[in-house]
Parts: C-alpha cells; sequence; structure tokens
C-alpha cells in the first residue's frame, strides 16, 4: 500500500473514533454495563479508544514523516 | 506542614533562580529570549508541552468536575486531548514550514503574512488577549484560594496572589523561555509524582479499584455514565469541548510556540506521542480523586473537598509537595501565556534580532497585571472558566488552519467571519445573545460554521487558482 493510503486510512481511522466516541451508542444515557476491569462502560471504553488515538498519533507520525521526507529533507 | 513547606519551597525556588541564573547567561539575542534557543528535544519538549497544557485546573479542577459530573469527565479531557495530540502531527508540519527558518515571531505576525493583512494578526491577538487573560487569572486565583484554605487567617487571597504573579515575573524576565522551559520540567514531574501518590491514598482507603466503583454506583449511580448526575456532559458539550480543546495548540500562542521551536519534526512527532501517553497518565488519577470524593464528600462545598483530600487526609510533607506542585503549575502555565504574548506583541510590532527588549518586558508586566486584576473578581468554577477560555480562542482555529494549509491568497473572508463570530460569543457569554443558535450550543455552532466557512474558503481558492 502507498505511503499516502496508508496515511489517509490512518486519519479516516482517527475521525472513525471520534464518531465512534461521540455517537448515541457509546453516549447512551445512563450505560453503565458492560463492566470491564471494575470499571464502568464509560470509563474503560473511554481509556481504550483514548489509548487507540494515541498509538495512531505514533504510526501517523512515523508514516507522515516518510511520507513528507523530501520536504523535511529542505 | 509550615516547616516542610519551607523547606520544599526554598528548595524549588532556589532551583528555579539557579536555572534562571544559568540560562541569563546564554541570552544574546532577542530570539534567546522569546525563543530559548529554539532547539529543544523530544523530553524536555514532552515536559514544557505537557506542563504549559496542564495546569492548576488538572489538579484542582478535573478531581472536583469529576466529582460533580461523574466519569464522562475522561471523554471531556483526555479523549479530546488524544485527539489534540493526533492534530499536532499535520498542524506541526505545516507551521513549522509556514514559519520557515527566520526566528518565529508569534501566530499574529504569521497569520498578517500568510493573510497579507494586518488586521488578521490584530484579531487573533484581541481573541488571545481576551481570553488568555481570564486564563491565567484561574491559575493565580486557583492556587491562591488553595493557599488560604491550607493557611487560613495568614495571609488573604489577594496577598497570595500578588505573591505569585511577583515570583512569576521576577523569574520569567530574568531567565526567559528557556528558564521557563526548565522549570516546566520539574513542575511536570511534580505534578505526575504528587496526583499518583494522593490517587494512591484516595485508593487506599476506599478499599481498592473494583470497591472504588461499587460504591460510587451505591451513592449515585449516574456519576458512573454521561451525561453525569446533573446533566452536563451531554453529546454537544463533550464534542463542543473536544473541538475547543483539539484547537489548543492553533491557537494558543503558548503551545503553538512550543511546535515551532522543536529541535526538528522528528523530535516534534516522538513528542507528540509521549504527550498523548502523558495525558493518559496525569487524568486517570484526577477521576479516582474524583470519584473518592463523590463517596467522602458527596455533599461537600469545592473547597471543602480539595482543602480535605489533597491536604488534611495526607501526610504533611506530602501536603507540603502538594502545595508546591500547585504553585509550580500555576506559574508554569501562566509565565508561558505571558511570555508567548509578549512574543506576539514583538511580532505586532515588527521588532528585530536586537531591538531592544524594553517594551516586550513592559508589556508582559501588564498582561501579568491585568490577570492579577482578574483573579480578584473571577469565580472559582475553574474548570468551566477554563472551557470558556479555549472555546473563545478556538473560534480562531479556522482562520488559522486556512492561513497555515492554503499557499494561495486567502482574501478577507475568514477574518471578517472570525470576527463576527468572535462577536457573538463574547454577547453570548454576556447573555445579551441566545446561548443556542438552531439546537445547537452557540459555541458548537459558530465553531462548525467557521469550520465549514474555512473548508469552503480552500476549497474556492484552489479551484480559482487551478
Amino acid at each position: 500500500m502507498k505511503l499516502k493510503n496508508v496515511w489517509k486510512t490512518i486519519v479516516f481511522a482517527v475521525f472513525g473514533c471520534a464518531a465512534i466516541q461521540f455517537s448515541p451508542w457509546v453516549l447512551e444515557e445512563n450505560k453503565v454495563d458492560p463492566y470491564l476491569l471494575g470499571m464502568p462502560f464509560t470509563l474503560w471504553f473511554g481509556i481504550l479508544i483514548s489509548l487507540l488515538l494515541v498509538l495512531l498519533t505514533a504510526l501517523g507520525g512515523y508514516v507522515f514523516s516518510r511520507l513528507k521526507s523530501d520536504e523535511l529533507k529542505e | 506542614m509550615l516547616t516542610y513547606l519551607l523547606v520544599i519551597g526554598a528548595v524549588y525556588i532556589g532551583v528555579l533562580m539557579f536555572f534562571s541564573w544559568r540560562t541569563k547567561k546564554q541570552i544574546k539575542t532577542s530570539t534567546d529570549f522569546m525563543l530559548g534557543g529554539a532547539k529543544i528535544g523530544v523530553a524536555i519538549g514532552l515536559m514544557t508541552f505537557a506542563a504549559t497544557l496542564f495546569s492548576t485546573f488538572t489538579l484542582l479542577g478535573m478531581p472536583d468536575f469529576s466529582r460533580v459530573n461523574g466519569v464522562g469527565a475522561w471523554i471531556f479531557l483526555a479523549f479530546s486531548d488524544a485527539l489534540m495530540v493526533f492534530l499536532i502531527l499535520w498542524f506541526g508540519f505545516y507551521l513549522r514550514k509556514r514559519a520557515g527558518k527566520s526566528p518565529y515571531q508569534g501566530m499574529s505576525a504569521l497569520l498578517q503574512k500568510c493573510y497579507q493583512n494586518r488586521m488578521a494578526g490584530y484579531l487573533y491577538f484581541t481573541a488571545v488577549f481576551l481570553f488568555l487573560i481570564p486564563y491565567i487569572a484561574i491559575q493565580i486565583r486557583g492556587v491562591a484560594i488553595f493557599l488560604v484554605s491550607a493557611f487560613p487567617d495568614f495571609i488573604p487571597v489577594w496577598g497570595w496572589s500578588i505573591g505569585v504573579v511577583l515570583i512569576m515575573l521576577i523569574y520569567s524576565e530574568l531567565g526567559g523561555l528557556k528558564a521557563i522551559i526548565y522549570a516546566d520540567s520539574l513542575q511536570g514531574t511534580l505534578l505526575l509524582i504528587v496526583v499518583w501518590i494522593v490517587a494512591f491514598n484516595c485508593l487506599n482507603e476506599v478499599g481498592g479499584w473494583d470497591t472504588l466503583f461499587e460504591r460510587v454506583a451505591t451513592i449515585n449511580k449516574d456519576l458512573l455514565s454521561t451525561p453525569g448526575p446533573i446533566g452536563l456532559l451531554s453529546p454537544q458539550f463533550l464534542i463542543a469541548s473536544a473541538l475547543a480543546i483539539l484547537m489548543i495548540p492553533v491557537t494558543q500562542p503558548q503551545l503553538s510556540t512550543r511546535l515551532v521551536i522543536m529541535k526538528n519534526y522528528n523530535a516534534l512527532k516522538r513528542m507528540a506521542t509521549a504527550v498523548g501517553f502523558f495525558v493518559m497518565l496525569v487524568i486517570l488519577p484526577t477521576i479516582i480523586i474524583g470519584m473518592y470524593g463523590a463517596i467522602y464528600y458527596a455533599d461537600a462545598s469545592t473547597a471543602e473537598f480539595l482543602g480535605g483530600v489533597l491536604l488534611d487526609e495526607q501526610h504533611e510533607m506530602i501536603a507540603a509537595f502538594i502545595i508546591i506542585g500547585l504553585f509550580a503549575a500555576a506559574m508554569s502555565t501562566s509565565d508561558s501565556q505571558l511570555f508567548a504574548m509578549g512574543n506576539e506583541i514583538k511580532g505586532l510590532l515588527q521588532l528585530k534580532e536586537d531591538d531592544n527588549l524594553r517594551p516586550i518586558r513592559l508589556v508582559i508586566l501588564l498582561f501579568a497585571l491585568s490577570a492579577l486584576v482578574f483573579s480578584l473578581v473571577s469565580s472559582d468554577e475553574l474548570v468551566l472558566l477554563a472551557r470558556l477560555s479555549f472555546s473563545g480562542t478556538a473560534l480562531m482555529g479556522p482562520m488559522i488552519l486556512l492561513g497555515v494549509f492554503s499557499q494561495r491568497p486567502k482574501g478577507v473572508t475568514m477574518i471578517v467571519l472570525s470576527m463576527l463570530a468572535l462577536f457573538i460569543f463574547i454577547l453570548s457569554n454576556l447573555g445579551w445573545f441566545p446561548k443556542q443558535i438552531l439546537s445547537f450550543k452557540t459555541d458548537l455552532f459558530l465553531m462548525l460554521a467557521l469550520g465549514l466557512a474555512a473548508l469552503l474558503n480552500f476549497l474556492v481558492i484552489n479551484r480559482k487558482f487551478e
């Protein structure tokens, strides 16, 4: 897959994460189940999706700097 | 506790003065003073970015915010910050490219260059001045209120506030941005350690992780989901907050400056990821402290809760560290903001490398005094005031993004629309304009409308020139 497409996929995944986090399914009023490691749904899901975003940032940084390597050399 | 506080405080101020003295010797040009030499590596970059981002509102505001509004506070801040660090990758690259190799003169000057219109810079500076001064003020007020509750009948709020501003001014005026950056590293480390010690103590007291949420469920189950017991964390509030927080590195000069002065793009991208992890490590314990507060301080006032959990329940030495940590947090955020505004003025006045820095120092002093006055009259709702500040500056985001991303002439449309949006936002907060537009919260509507306008502007410009 070309670097540009990988970058686009990562950006799309970030938008997807935001759409999921703010979707009515996740922000459903008074939704506490299922619990994970003792945490209510809102908290553990929030932590997991935030962690995913940070990992996408790490991956995105790698891909983006390779994509723009010519401009960065300048 | 006073003995511990005096000893730790003296060590802390001694370290600050040492940094200040060392960096003062290295200052040869105005760039050294305003931009710290502009070669920041990953570790220092992480600490200075995180310390500037996190302030008293994190250590004081977030536990109280989650005590009142529940675990949705995580989405409000941590998730929004995680989105923000991704934007840094992209925005940081183009901002650095736009800023070029010449010394960075601040966002106001950059916007004037991008738009070929002086009004763009002045509008940005007005928004930053209007909404950052209250933010600096709440740092000062937050720590002053806390010190009053730690030492009642000793020094009044205004006395502590003046003390904070004085130390901040002496320190930053002597050592410049480099000294501030070193102090940020110290503060970032202190904040992380202190917040986790308090959180572990809370978990021990309540009986462990699982018990924490079980007990919260028996007291008020609404705290374990959105929108929380008072219904604040609605989808619209969370989305508007995410957009406002997403725009922080774009619109707030103290953070955009840090993106430009990183050594290179590799350091910047690693710093962005590290900030993401740091955010999670700092916010999780504030949620724990908040949940603990919901159990033991359900009906207490903010001051009673914070005084109890951060001072009365802690060992005297830890309490002294917490006070110094809060003081450091307030200092690092406020002096960075004051300094960044000084740099904006430098850009607007088009001062050269070897020009006298006295006007800038005077302007920084004036800003500090404005913040001090505001701190004496502002309210105690730190998180909501901080959010107001984020939203106000976020309105400049679309104009900046268009300016930075588009290479083509952009006309005045975005400048006029951003000015109008700022005016409506101010009127809305003064209660002279509806709080909702077409069933959207006014700030969300304005952000979406400006975002759309910037996108259309970008597409139309490109089409016209192709």
